[in-house]
Parts: structure tokens; sequence; C-alpha cells
């Protein structure tokens, strides 16, 4: 009878692995097809609880072996060619802006910037970019953050609801800033009408394209950046070398295009991914005041990054001291400063390809790691897991090397460019001296990101904020008294200061949230 | 004579679910338009269309989402942001370790023992009255219910370890991940916790599950009777559903003990335990419920719809109504139809039922391939409505089921109002429905079912007289006005019996009904 009971528990136990009690033995007997006649007739018991139970009595005394699946299997690609894909996916949304400066040099052309545009157009330009950049810097963060969430829940359906939504909102405030800008400019006379109505224009064209590359990133089809840019390039291009066009009519051509385009594709895969599920209408959608408050911080999160980013070229560009091109406005872009940052942003791009792979690394290998680890052995685990974030930093710091050169090189070899106007720009001091200090605080900057990108990644939403917040006070502090103090080319030491202070406070904040990182990981939902 | 109020709560069912039990909601919710219900579904996620239209006598519909959602907050309906926000604001670790975490590691100690469900009843009310003050999501996602969590489960590990075999003892010692997944998953499934139900005469729920937590808590307070109906017994399918986690056994483990919790209080606090047949009774008796409270109440088809007709001349035609789901065993009866056709090459198949498992149809049609019934058997949509699934029937000559787990299947008694003759597996209730009716096989007994298949399907006659009998009995037993009048007796004996101790002439008290 022993023999026949553990062929039966044996049966019960290659389906279950380990099983937790009777009761989950007697479920399993049931859909075997036992009943309790089988038990009484076939093993002598009364029914199938008390045969579940001898099964069970079986099981504790060690009769049965049994197998449990083993650890998640491993990555199937090397680790080179994970590291390799990474850091192309973490460059490539550098890409668009790296074509741009290409055409430029090599044609005149960017997409919204020309060689030969007047300084009060490209100001104009430049005005309604830095606009549009930190204006819908919080709502692509929260569009993104709350599309994502919805597409994890398998509602892509509720996803494109959200983010179509978003969209409309985000642009009607964005749009509805003019007013106020606007009504400024009449109390105030800051700026001559036309050069507001370009800054306006761009602003608004500019809008609706952020807006509709994180459509793109929330559908998952980045290149899509790159292959509109080279679109609305060629489109630039032609227009002004083919028909003649003036610089600024071709480069609101080259957005209009580049608007067109992106919001065409967004639309697209965001309904072709609604109807993979079958779910393209979103039922019962959450009230937006909860919408609001749940992406809130992100929100608050995105607004201050993106106005980090361009604090001193607004503070720069708003002082005539130091300045030898004698501004004639309060806002007036200085192509040597302008042309110093875009080119240290290299240091960017480079570095930036590594923090993607770390932050993906860090994820993918997280959960397997708390599977092996005991629970009583959390201290091992946050020991383990501060060492690899050190190696990182250790990896990071390499890499800046490598982007400190790579942008040293890359502003040596467009010095030999055979070009007067270029060269000039480019060997000025000012020019050489915002580049070494602008590379110096992306360099810094990038380590705070990672930093950043790794709380955010654990949902430490208010952590991120902190280092952001904090970053931007003291980016607006040092640069506007340098700034006014030396000459406008001294605000590049708020963006150093800016970025130290960042570094310093997401580094203090990840520390914080590592060395607690099983209930981080845990609240992160 | 004060209206009847009762409170009706489901889980994953009606109104948003398809299949028996959401059908046998919406009947006796029409059945019963003297009835003021206020409906509380449990869903997965808030963004599942209804697909049935509750009655105008369902004054209210309580949504409680479990996932889809990043906090509770999200659908709190009636409740202004202003306070929703303040609540955040004054929720507090202080508070947290004050105020929740005593009955928190109360509740945890009887998850984990199992034991006292009258406790465990008490100790949801605690945390019911916790939620109304505070924040639930800054509540569940602090530091010190982490920790708590942790300390709490640890303890328990160590302890049931030493009751194991030394070689599965590393199992049951929890991994960090292990003890993540587990308190995220009490993060959803205590949302329940954080809504506030009306007063009502009766609570009623379909399921002696989560969506019973409402009514545990108002009997605690208020005394307020309840019944639980269980369709399929939750603790039962629970444990199939969860043997999946073959690795992660600790979250299995503390799964399976949350639910047995709260299924022994459903059953405690319960007035009247009413199983859809007797075969559910074992799970209930043998997990403490009193015989005095268990009543059979028996689905029930309306005779008027499911009635006979007659058939269409044709080549013979086996017919199922049945989800396409493992637990359906849709391979077992594919090799039935393979093993008949070796003799009645001209039978055709048609099983009605929509695709639960995805994985398993896939495996199915495969199996349909190998098995050369490609163009005999039809599979994988539903019939459209009532109307398809009569005619269905009734375009039957054999209705075939081979489930190797079922509780009271609709589908058994549908066919027998229609005058069909129906073999079927074994199992659950099925025997019940049957008796002398139709024809009971053992489970996965593949020559069986087709020797009986065979044997209709070559006896007209047979066929006949067992669908007379099986209509016969269906007129007798199973009829959904005797199931309606059944619950509304229920209804209005146990609000009677307890106005007496509401208005303040003693405690409440669990009652005693007769079968």
């Amino acid at each position: 009878m022993t023999a026949l009971l553990d062929d039966l528990g044996r049966r019960v136990v290659e389906t279950v692995g380990m099983p937790k009690d009777a009761w989950e033995i007697a479920a399993q007997l049931e859909v075997m097809g036992m009943r309790d006649s089988d038990a009484r007739t076939g093993y002598g018991v009364r029914d199938l609880f008390d045969l579940a139970r001898a099964i069970e009595r079986r099981f504790r005394a060690g009769a049965y072996g049994f197998a449990l699946e083993g650890e998640d299997p491993r990555p199937r690609a090397l680790p080179w060619l994970r590291f390799l894909r990474r850091y192309i996916a973490g460059i490539a949304f550098a890409l668009p802006m790296a074509m741009q400066a290409a055409a430029m040099l090599l044609w005149g052309y960017g997409i919204w910037g020309a060689i030969d545009l007047e300084l009060a157009q490209g100001s104009a330009i430049a005005l309604g970019f830095i606009g549009s950049y930190i204006a819908v810097g919080g709502f692509t963060q929260a569009i993104v953050r709350r599309g994502l969430f919805y597409i994890y829940q398998q509602e892509e359906g509720l996803a494109r609801w959200t983010a179509l939504r978003g969209f409309g909102i985000a642009l009607r405030v964005t749009l509805a800033l003019l007013v106020p800008a606007l009504l400024i400019n009449l109390l105030f006379g800051l700026l001559p009408w036309t050069m507001v109505l370009i800054a306006s224009l761009f602003y608004a064209g500019l809008t609706v394209l952020w807006l509709a590359w994180a459509l793109l990133y929330l559908v998952h089809h980045t290149e899509l950046m790159l292959a509109v840019t080279a679109v609305a390039l060629a489109a630039v291009i032609a227009v002004a070398k083919l028909g003649g066009a003036p610089p600024l009519v071709a480069n609101g051509i080259g957005v209009a295009v580049a608007d067109l385009l992106s919001v065409a594709a967004a639309l697209f895969f965001l309904n072709r991914m609604a109807r993979r599920r079958g779910n393209v209408e979103a039922v019962n959608p959450p009230r937006l005041a909860v919408l609001v408050f749940s992406t809130s911080r992100y929100f608050v999160y995105g607004l201050l990054f993106n106005a980090f980013l361009f604090t001193d070229r607004v503070i720069a560009w708003t002082t005539p001291v130091g300045r030898d091109d004698f501004p004639p406005y309060p806002f007036w872009l200085n192509v040597r400063y302008e042309l110093a940052m875009d080119l240290a942003l290299v240091v960017v791009i480079v570095m930036g390809g590594f923090v993607q792979y770390a932050i993906e690394h860090f994820s993918e290998k997280l959960i397997p790691h708390e599977k092996r680890v005991r629970s009583d052995e959390r201290e091992h685990f946050v020991h383990d897991q501060l060492d690899a974030h050190r190696r990182r930093s250790w990896q990071l710091a390499l890499t800046a090397l490598i982007a400190l050169a790579a942008a040293w090189l890359l502003i040596s070899a467009l010095q030999q460019v055979d070009n007067r106007r270029l060269h000039e720009v480019l060997t000025a001091p000012v020019t050489m001296r915002v580049f070494v200090a602008a590379a110096a605080a992306y360099t810094v900057f990038m380590f705070a990101v990672r930093n950043v990108l790794l709380l955010l990644t654990l949902a430490a939403v208010d952590s991120a904020v902190r280092s952001v917040a904090f970053a931007l006070v003291a980016n607006i502090a040092v640069g506007f008294v340098c700034s006014r103090a030396i000459g406008y080319w001294a605000a590049v030491a708020g963006l150093i200061a800016g970025a130290i202070v960042m570094a310093i406070v997401a580094a203090r904040e990840t520390r914080r949230i590592l060395e607690q990182l099983d209930y981080s990981y845990y609240a992160a939902f | 004579m004060t209206t009847l109020s009762v409170l009706m709560t489901t889980e994953g069912t009606y109104p948003y679910g398809a299949g028996g039990v959401s059908t046998w909601c919406d009947a006796l919710l029409r059945n019963t338009p003297d009835v003021r219900y206020t409906l509380l579904p449990i869903m997965m996620n808030p963004h599942i269309e209804a697909r049935f239209e509750p009655p105008a006598n369902v004054r209210s519909v309580i949504n409680v989402p479990l996932w889809g959602i990043e906090e509770p907050a999200e659908f709190a309906s009636g409740t202004k942001f202003a306070d929703l926000y303040e609540r955040k604001r004054a929720t507090t670790d202080a508070e947290i370790e004050a105020e929740f975490l005593p009955p928190f590691r109360a509740f945890l100690d009887l998850v984990n023992s199992g034991k006292d469900a009258e406790g465990f009843g008490r100790v949801l009310v605690q945390l019911e009255d916790y939620f109304a003050r505070r924040d639930y999501s800054v509540t569940l996602k602090s530091r010190p219910v982490w920790n708590a969590f942790v300390d709490t489960m640890q303890l328990f590990a160590r302890r049931a370890a030493a009751a194991l075999p030394e070689e599965a003892r590393a199992h049951q010692l929890p991994s960090i991940f292990d003890l993540t997944e587990c308190l995220r998953w009490l993060y959803r499934f205590l949302i329940v916790l954080t809504v506030r139900v009306p007063p009502v005469s009766v609570t009623h729920t379909t399921a002696a599950a989560f969506c019973g937590i409402p009514c545990i808590t108002a009997k605690v307070r208020r005394g307020t009777p309840m019944i639980v109906t269980e369709h399929g017994v939750y603790l039962r399918e629970q444990n199939l559903f969860l043997s999946r986690f073959k690795r992660l056994f600790f979250c299995k483990q503390f799964l399976l003990n949350l639910i047995t919790a709260v299924v022994r209080a459903n059953y405690f606090h319960a007035d009247i335990v009413a199983p859809v047949c007797h075969y559910n009774t074992r799970w209930e008796l043998a997990h403490g419920t009193p015989q005095h409270k268990v009543r059979v109440i028996y689905n029930g088809v309306d005779p008027e719809v499911f009635s006979p007709g007659p058939r269409r001349a044709g080549a013979p035609h086996i017919v199922a109504t049945a989800r396409i789901d493992p637990l359906k065993d849709i391979e077992t009866f594919l090799r039935v139809v393979a093993r008949v056709r070796e003799t009645h090459r001209d039978v055709r198949v048609t099983i009605f039922g929509n695709v639960a498992d995805a994985a398993y149809y896939e495996r199915c049609l495969a199996l349909r391939g190998e098995l050369g019934l490609d163009e005999a058997v039809t599979m994988g949509t539903a019939a459209e409505d009532e109307a398809a699934v009569v005619a269905a029937y009734r375009d039957a000559d054999v209705v075939l089921l081979t489930s190797i787990s079922e509780a009271f299947p609709y589908s058994v008694i549908e066919a027998m109002a229609c005058e069909r003759a129906v073999v079927a597996s074994d199992v659950g209730g099925v025997g019940e429905a049957l008796e002398e009716c139709g024809m009971l096989v053992r489970p996965r007994d593949v020559d069986g079912f087709a020797t009986a298949v065979r044997q209709l399907l070559d006896d007209p006659s047979l066929r006949a007289r067992i669908g007379r009998r099986a209509r016969a009995r269906v007129l007798e037993e199973f009829r959904l006005d005797g199931s309606i009048t059944a619950y509304l007796e229920l209804y209005h004996r146990l609000a009677a019996a307890t106005e007496g101790t509401r208005s303040g002439e003693g405690e409440p008290h669990a009652l005693e009904v007769g079968a």
C-alpha cells in the first residue's frame, strides 16, 4: 500500500514541486480525477482529504524528491554585445542633434538654425527653442511615466488615451503661456515684434515636436526621431538651396515637416499598439485630478531638469557685460557661447551611452540578485549592490576621460576646417574658455544624471526632484553673479556649480536609497 | 415594512466577467426587483467593460480594482481630492508605527497560524478603521511596514522550516524577492479594506474570498447577517492556480495561508454557507463550517427558455458548452471524439466557449490537427447569446462534458432542460445534477466516454428517454424560480431575525437557519 501511495505522491509532487500542505495535495488529487470512492477502494482511507494527509506525511518524512525550477535564465547575448546594444540606445537620443550639427557644418543649415541667419532671427529662434524645451519638460515626463505604467499593465488602449489626452493638455497649456509672454512684451517692449513673432512660431512648432517625440519614446520607436530629423533636414536644404528660400523660411518649413512626420508616426504607432491587444478604446479612464496628482512629481522633475539644461544660456544671453557685439535687446544670442556649449555636448553623448548601459544593467541584475539572497542576509545584498555601484562609477570615470578626449579632438579637428568664420569663432578665447568649462561641467553632470536616473528607476522621484532643484538654484545664483560680475561667458560657472551640487545631492540620495535597497525596490511600484 | 437592502459582493465575475457566476448573479438581481442592492465587484483592473447591465434595483456599484491603479485613491469616488491629499500628509511613520503596526502584526500572525477565524474578523475591522483615517498607499509602502513584515515572516519561516525534510528547508526561508512579492500582493488584496459600504439588511458574497471581507466586517461591526454562496470552492481553485509556483515556494505558501485565513473567516462569520451542490460542502465542512450553517441551493434554469425543440436533420452532432481551459479537459474531449469517429465517421462536434487560456488553446488546436479532427471539430468561440445556446443544445444529439473539476455546471442542467442526453465526467456536483438522467464517466477515461457516447448515438430511443427524464428532473429540482425563491426567503428571514438585535435588544449572534 505504501508503494501505491508513494507512486501517487510522487505524481503529485512532480506537478506541484514542494507542496504547501494537505489541502494543496487534495486539490491536485481532485483534478487528477480521483474521488472519495477511489481513495477508499484504492488506498484504504476514508476520503481524498485523508489520502492527501497521508501523502503529506510521507513528503515531510522525506520520501519524495522534488524539483523546483532553476534560476532565471541567463541572457543569451554575449556581455559585450549587450553593452554595445545598450550603449547605442543611450546615444540614440543625441543622434538627431549630431546629425543637425553635421548638416550645419556641411551645408550651413540645421532644422531650426542656419549659419546665414541674421542674429536677430537666430536669437528669436533660440528663445523659442529654449522656451519650448522648458515648457514641455514636465509634460513629457508625466506622459511617458503614466503611459509606460499602463503599457506595463497591458492596457495599451489606456496608454494611448493617456498619451493623447496628455498631448492635448500639454499643447493647450504651453501655447497658453504665450499669452502672458506677449502681454509682458506689450507692457515693457522688451523685444521687437518681429522677433517675438518668430520666437512664438518656433516655440509653438518645437513644442509640438518635443511632445510628439515623447510619444515616439513611449511606443519604443526612438529611431524615428533620427529618420524625422533626416527628412526635415532634407526639406530645409532643398527649400533653401534649390528653392532659394531665405534661411528663416527654410527653417520654418523644416520644423513643420518634422512636426507633421513625428505626429503622424506617433499616432500610427499608438493606434497600432492599442489595436494589437484589441483594446483601442479606454474603458473607465481615471479622473483627471488623479492623473495630475499621480504624475505631478514627475512633472516637476521634468520641468526643473529641462530648465537646468538651459539656465546658463539664458543668463549669458541676457547681459551685455563683457560682450563686444553690443546686444541691442535684453535677450541676444551669442554664437561663440552657443557653439562652445554645443561642442561640449560631445561629453554628454559619449558618457550618455555608458549611463544607459549602467542603468539597464542594474535593472536587469536586481531581481536575480534578490532571488539568490535570503532575507536574513540583507546586509550582504546591500554591500554587494554598493560595491557594484562603485565599480560603475569608476567605469564612468574612465568613460569621462574618453569623452573629454573625444570632445577635444573634435574641436581641434574643426579648428582645421577651411572656413574662416568657423575658425575665427572656434579659436576665440571666449569660445575655448566656455568649451573647457562646459566640458568639465557636463562630465560632472553625467555622474549626477546617472544617479538621478537610478533614483527614478527606483521610483524615488522626490530624491530626484531635490537633486535637480538644488542644482537649478545653484546654477541660477552662481551663473547670475559671475555673468554680471565677470562677463556673460562666466554664466557657464553656474552650470559647473549646478552640476557639482546635483552630483553631490544625487550621490547622497542614491547612497541612502541603495543602503536600504531591499525596501527601496519593494516600494518602487 | 422596511425595504430589504442587500450588499452583494463579487470577485472577477459580475458584472464584468462572463460565466456561470455572472449568469446566476444577473438572474438573482433581476428576479428580486423589490430588493435594493448595493453591488461591490472586486476586479482585476478598472478598465474592463461591463458585460452585464445591472438592473434598476441595483442602486449603486462600488468598483474595487486591485490592479491597474497606482493606489486606491485613484478610484475613491465621492471623496474630495483635497481630503485625500490631506490624509496622505497626515500619514507619518510615527502614526503608522503607533496605529497600524499592532493590528498588522496580529493580522500576519493569524495568516501564518491559520487559526482563530473570529479574531481574524476583528483584526480586519481594526485595519478597516485605520484606513478610514490614514492613507493606504503611504502606509503599505512605508519602511516601518516593510520592516515589520520582514521580521514577522522571517520568524514564521524559521519555525515552519523545522517541520520540513532537510532538502526542503532552504526553500522555506524567504529570499528578499519572496518578501517583496508577498508584500506587494498583500498591498493589492487588502485594497478592499479601504472601501466604505452602507449599512444594509443582509450581505451576500458570491465567493468565500476577498470579496467577502466587507461582509465579514459588516457582521463584526453591526451584526449584519451574512450569506456565502460558493459556486466553485475558492480555496481549492486557488490551490490549483498557485501550484504553478513551483519555484517560489515561500510566495505560494504565503498566498495560500492568506487565502485560507480569508476563506475560513468567511465560513466562520457567515450565517449561511450556500454551496451550489453537496460536493462543495466537503471543503467547507473540512475547514470548520458547522453543518447547521450549510444549506445547498442548486443553480436553476428557466425551463421556458431552455426547452426542448426539434433537432435539425443531419449528421450526428456532439455539443459542449465549455470554455477552453485546462479544467474543462478539452484534450480528453478531443481524444473521445477521435475514438467515437472510428465507428461513427460522420459525427460532427462543436465546442461553444471562449478561450480562457491561450497557451492551452494552442495545445488543443495542435491535438485536433494531430487527431485529424480539423474538419470535424469546431471550437474557440462562444455562442452569441442565450438563444444561440438553446439552439446549440437543440441541435445536439449528445451533450458531452469532460471536465476534471466542476461545481454545479449550468451547461449540464441547461442541456437537461432541453431534453438532451448528457455524458459528463463524475466530478464535483455533476452527479447530483444527472443522477439517473444521464451518463457519468470517470474523469480522463477516454474509452468510458467513447462507449457512452456511442451507446447514445446508436440508440435514439435511449437518448429520448434519458432526455425526458432529464427535463423532468430539472422541472422538479433545478428551476430558476426555485433558486431565486430560496434566496429571497433567506434574505427576509435573516433580516427579520436580526432586526430585534439591531434595535438594541441583544448582541448580534450567528443564526441557526435550518437547511
